[in-house]
């Protein structure tokens, strides 16, 4: 049984749940640093947007880095914005099983297990969190061009740099779920970049066994950008979910699955939710509910909304519930 | 074997990533006494103006740009080491970088790549370039086109940041971004001159501002 399809069948109209945990940073005046340095700041700013915004649920900050930075890959972070990756963990591909020595759960995983717990504890809503995807956190560990290029001339290589990165995330995943998280979303955007049968063979296999491996929370995979041509495959992860960017027509979409997978988008978060208004905003929310209707559609940003967004524009959005 | 025949076979050797393949032409177009210049432009630029148009349809994603680029660097190796300075890149001048905050770079470096084999001089400032690098690099260069791209939502303001530096500075100077999260209403709003959605219309787009460039001048 599919979970987040019964749970939109339960609340009996369109969930609302924007990718906008960053925006309550501005309600609090936090840092981006701090948020993703301090589970109780996070925590804090989370729990004022929700007074703020009648959010259906709601998403810890987005990090795309967590994994990689507990892997040893040196980080760029700012105070403002999101951290990433400037330098690989792995120099030598010979040395992978030595990276993952002892690995299992460390670095910033627990603030975000505590984050989790803090907003379980005070909200009575689905608190839904992040884990890296697989191909994406292999292209950070050990470069993406290099494990772009891998695909074609070191494919066991890479299999096995795929198989210890689920593994990790496996226990991420697994920590967040016994910290109270309902939902796990698996990041994977660097799979944007490849075919469907390099992304079957490199992405969605892996996918799958994050997946299988903590079913008892909601699954769903959300990868960036065009991915038109990965929507089947996607599906064959079996994710309760697949989340959408604003590339993607969402009807067209929908008819593409075989299964009751719930999709989850789509509104863009920077020509509309950045530099839209409320009344733009209203209006391709207002669309894509009315074009979903009676689907199994979550509707939500198609990608993590800037922290400067208008606060207004994430109100809006919330405003087409009342309406459906 | 004539000319055309090998311009041709060095070409599919690009679009189909044969690395030693595209080194072994270039050697005997050298043998055969061609020029280098004229080799470029109609194997390995050619080959590559294939792989845009491949990415367009996608047919090739990523990691087959990634390959075709590497097997062309190894006819361009060879090749370049034949030929004078100053003989290429005649086309133009740009240049090139991700804005501060932003450390993806693999669009950027195919961009840069397809420009460098299109003709162009490219001066890359690699990534995460301080906004005020980019005039500083114009004035020093004298180039017509800056050319800018992000990843992030949030870096990508930085964008709007340099292109009114470059408006202030170097009017003349035509502006062309690029990235996950540009779009046309984003190059209205930041007042650029050109947007290349993705690394197989680049050329075309540079072509089209440097038309521009020439008709105000």
């Amino acid at each position: 049984m599919n979970k987040l399809a019964q749970y939109i069948k339960e609340l009996g109209r369109t969930p609302i749940i924007p990718l906008a945990g960053s925006v309550g940073l501005q309600l609090t005046r936090t840092s981006m640093k701090t948020s993703l340095t301090d589970s109780g700041r996070q925590k804090e700013a989370l729990l004022a947007l929700c007074r703020e915004v009648e959010l259906d649920a709601i998403f810890t900050i987005m990090d795309l880095t967590v994994e990689a930075e507990y892997l040893g890959c040196r980080l760029k972070f700012p105070e403002d914005e999101p951290p990433a990756v400037v330098e690989p963990a792995l120099s030598d591909e010979e040395k992978i099983d030595d990276l993952f020595e002892g690995k299992a759960v460390g670095g910033r995983m627990p603030l975000f297990a505590e984050v989790v717990q803090g907003l379980k504890a005070s909200l009575d809503m689905p608190v839904c969190a992040y884990v890296i995807g697989p191909f994406t956190l292999a292209g950070q560990v050990m470069d993406l061009a290099l494990a772009m290029k891998a695909t074609r001339k070191k494919p066991e290589m890479l299999h096995h740099l795929l198989s210890r990165c689920s593994d990790l995330i496996i226990h991420y995943a697994r920590l967040l779920t016994n910290a109270g998280a309902d939902l796990v979303c698996i990041l994977e955007p660097s799979a944007m970049m490849i075919s469907a049968s390099k992304f079957q063979e490199f992405s969605s296999h892996y996918c799958k066994k994050i997946i299988s491996n903590n079913a008892s929370a909601m699954s769903v995979l959300h990868i960036c950008g065009d991915t038109n041509h990965l929507i089947s495959e996607m599906e064959t992860t079996g994710a309760e979910g697949l989340s959408l960017d604003s590339h993607v027509d969402i009807q067209a979409a929908y008819d593409r699955l075989a299964g009751e997978t719930v999709l989850i988008g789509n509104v863009n978060p920077v020509d509309e939710i950045t530099f839209g208004t409320p009344e733009s905003v209203r209006e391709k929310s207002e669309q894509l509910i009315r074009a979903m209707e009676g689907k199994n559609f979550i509707l939500s940003t198609g990608c993590d909304v800037p922290q400067n967004a208008p606060l207004e524009n994430i109100k809006a959005m919330i405003s087409v519930k009342r309406k459906n | 074997m004539d000319r055309e025949k090998l311009y041709i076979q060095m070409s599919e050797a690009v679009v189909k990533f044969e690395e030693e393949r595209v080194a072994e032409l270039a050697e005997k177009s050298l043998e055969m006494g061609l020029d280098p210049v004229e080799t470029i432009l109609h194997a390995l630029s050619a080959g590559m103006l294939i792989v845009g148009d491949l990415f367009e349809k996608k047919e090739y994603f990523v990691p087959e740009i990634l390959m075709c680029a590497e097997a062309m660097q190894a006819g361009l190796d060879i090749l370049q080491a034949r030929i004078p300075k100053g003989s290429t890149g005649n086309k133009g001048r740009i240049v090139i970088g991700t804005v501060f905050g932003d450390v993806h770079d693999i669009g950027k470096n195919i961009v840069k790549l397809m420009l460098e084999v299109g003709g162009y001089t490219v001066y890359d400032l690699g990534r995460d370039v301080p906004l005020e690098k980019f005039v500083e690099e114009v004035n020093r260069t004298n180039a017509d086109i800056v050319a800018m791209s992000a990843m992030l939502t949030t870096t990508m303001m930085g964008m709007k940041k340099v292109i009114e530096m470059i408006r202030e500075s170097n009017p003349r100077v035509r502006v062309m971004i690029g990235g996950a999260p540009v779009s046309a209403e984003v190059v209205k709003r930041f007042g650029a001159d050109g947007y290349a959605k993705t690394a197989g219309t680049v050329l075309e787009e540079a072509e089209k501002l440097f038309k521009r460039i020439k008709q105000d001048a």
